[in-house]
């Protein structure tokens, strides 16, 4: 039970900080606590090989994530 | 032991929606990612620790230094407006109700050929990010 509440947590802490952003940044950050509950809900599969694919796509997506705001933010927009 | 995870997960949280320094930020989600990977180990011992961890921490942090980068890069700030969205988004949380298989005999293996596969997916991903990023 306390593992479902660790990733209801993670969920809504995420969200919570996504809807009270009032940056770019903010929601990257807002953002990566839900990537985070995703690599939980990964391991509460008890599957390694899950657990793995599930760090490597955060890796990638944030990079992307990333990347885009960087640009964003030359271009005057963050 | 989780449940003491879970209370540094929702005082992490509370840090990063109260402060108002996006530095501040990023060091708690870094912390944040740290107590995740900790969960991890404590739900699973048998896992490779290593391989979580690390990837959890360096990811986490290194790419702190890139946001804490992009959000000095420029001071004209410009409002953006996501509660719509979030909250639209919280709205699958009772999906999680939903029955599941509950297996509890744990795979430890990695699939090998999950390796190149990750591997494309992180170069595609590092040279769009290249692309994106530059000039």
């Amino acid at each position: 039970m306390i593992e479902l509440a660790f990733l209801v947590i993670l969920l809504a802490g995420g969200m919570a900080a996504v809807a009270a952003a009032n940056s770019l940044v903010r929601v990257i950050i807002g953002t990566e606590v839900v990537i985070m509950a995703g690599i939980w809900g990964a391991a509460l599969s008890h599957d390694l090989s899950l657990l793995a694919v599930a760090a490597v796509v955060g890796v990638a997506e944030t990079v992307l994530m990333v990347a885009a705001v960087y640009r964003l933010a030359k271009e005057g927009y963050v | 032991m989780l449940w003491v995870v879970s209370v540094l997960a929702v005082l992490l949280v509370l840090a990063i929606i109260r402060t108002r320094d996006n530095i501040l930020a990023a060091v708690s989600l870094t912390f944040l990612g740290i107590a995740v990977a900790g969960a991890v180990w404590l739900l699973r011992p048998e896992f490779s620790i290593a391989f979580i961890l690390i990837t959890l921490v360096y990811v986490v942090a290194a790419l702190t230094l890139v946001i804490v980068a992009a959000a000095s890069l420029s001071e004209e700030s410009r409002a953006v407006e996501m509660r719509p969205v979030a909250l639209a988004s919280l709205g699958a949380l009772p999906l999680l109700l939903l029955p599941g298989t509950g297996r509890e005999v744990a795979t430890v293996h990695v699939d090998l050929t999950l390796l190149p596969l990750v591997a494309v997916l992180l170069l595609f991903s590092f040279v769009v990010a290249a692309e994106l990023s530059h000039d």
